[in-house]
């Protein structure tokens, strides 16, 4: 099951760049939402928003406070942080994306206090 | 407070942290690391601080190592504030300047409170930073006491004009009566805004030079019924240096209602003279309607 859930997040993110796709589950307020179970972001929820078959916005909870109603997001069940890591880390190395929501990724790598996010991270800004 | 200001710092550094993440050739840019290093202000602090210590300890440019020190300033441990710290009272040229004015940012009352050691055995640049942090802290106890305490007069003028540009009415006040008045005060009542005062000293004809300045001081302030007070000093004045501020301040505050009034009571055509060059300065359109009237007169 969770592996389902994550595949439905991958496709939610993965097609940044197209339309929405059929049977997609379809948020009014285009914010999606996952509840993260397991691992060092345990707790938190990852917010992703897609205007125009595009994702615009993406979000851990208590990240950029009123940025969306929790009640507004769609939500999509459970997410293990590596997947959440996983996510975040694809939309920080896409050159193609929007330097202000890769930005938001990394703020979401940061705050996820995953060992992987912070070996990245590290690598980022020190090269090393 | 300091959780607002957080959200402000993240707004702010999504909107500007970085050009991107451009990856040229395996190798990340300064602009990447920008951004990286800006979303550690989201992190666990016992995540975050080993790469800002590696930051600030490597060789990187001034302007990482400066971000570095923000994200000090925004982490919720007591190690961030002490690395800060010993920024500000050991480290060298524009990163101490920089660390003492993040201590400020950080709205930490016990980094706060370890400025004064450092402003007291500074330099000029460092006293000027120090300053800065209290303004960005807004901390006015901090300031009043140095200009309450120095018998420098550039000191004080620096204090002062903090203390103005904080809005410390009521500081500004008390140092009058301890102090009494001088040019740096009478311009921090200005900055302040701080009407009463300057209306006291405008109305006050026993000292010239500071009736004047505070005058002057009114046009900084510049609020709909200084016009009016400074046209009824000009009226009861006989003093040309007076009047002469009072169209100063009149310019300064851009009140060209109040000026055209002077203009149509002025006695003398050096007096219409005078006024009307101040209303071309002002670029008043209503001054085009006066130069007409006055060729038509002259006909």
């Amino acid at each position: 099951m969770r592996r389902l859930v994550a595949l439905i997040a991958l496709s939610l993110l993965t097609p940044a760049q197209l339309p929405a796709q059929a049977g997609e589950p379809q948020a009014k307020s285009g914010w999606y939402s996952w509840q993260i179970v397991g691992g060092e972001a345990s707790g938190q929820q990852l917010f992703v928003r897609k205007s125009g078959g595009k994702l615009v916005r993406i979000a851990l909870s208590g990240q950029n406070c009123g940025l969306v109603r929790r009640e507004s997001a769609t939500y999509l069940g459970e997410l293990s942080t590596d997947d959440a890591v996983t996510m975040l880390l694809d939309i920080v190395m896409n050159e193609r994306l929007d330097r202000e929501l890769r930005n938001e990724a990394l703020f979401g790598l940061a705050q996820s206090g995953s060992d992987r996010a912070f070996a990245v991270l590290n690598h980022l800004i020190l090269g090393s | 407070m300091k959780r607002n200001l957080k959200v402000i710092a993240i707004s702010c550094l999504l909107l500007f942290a970085s050009d991107g993440l451009a990856q040229q050739g395996g190798e990340y840019g300064e602009e990447d690391r920008m951004a990286a290093l800006a979303a550690l202000i989201n992190a666990p602090a016992d995540r975050a601080l080993p790469i800002v210590d590696k930051v600030l300890a490597g060789d990187h440019s001034e302007e990482l190592k400066e971000r570095a020190l923000f994200i000090l300033s925004q982490l919720d441990a007591p190690e961030a504030q002490s690395r800060l710290m010993s920024f500000a009272r050991e480290g060298q040229g524009e990163m101490q300047l920089e660390a003492i004015r993040m201590i400020g940012i950080s709205g930490d009352g016990d980094a706060i409170a370890g400025l004064a050691e450092i402003y007291r055995s500074g330099n000029a640049d460092t006293r000027e930073a120090v300053l800065e942090a209290y303004l960005i802290a807004d901390d006015e106890d901090a300031v009043f006491a140095i200009a309450a305490s120095t018998d420098d007069e550039n000191e004080f003028a620096n204090a002062v004009e903090m203390l103005g540009a904080m809005g410390a009415t009521g500081k500004l006040r008390d140092l009058r009566e301890r102090a009494g008045l001088s040019e740096s005060l009478i311009d921090a009542y200005a900055i302040s805004g701080d009407a009463e005062s300057l209306r006291q000293l405008a109305l006050d004809d026993s000292d010239p030079e500071i009736q004047q300045q505070a005058i002057e001081g009114l046009g900084i302030i510049g609020d709909d019924d200084v016009g009016e007070l400074l046209v009824s000093i000009y009226r009861d004045s006989e003093s040309d240096d007076v009047r002469e501020a009072v169209i100063h301040g009149l310019m300064i505050a851009d009140h060209d209602d109040a000026m055209l009034e002077l203009y149509r009571d002025a006695a003398t055509s050096a007096e219409k003279r005078r006024i009307l060059e101040m209303l071309v300065a002002m670029g008043s359109d209503e001054v085009w309607n006066l130069i007409d009237q006055a060729l038509e007169d002259r006909q």
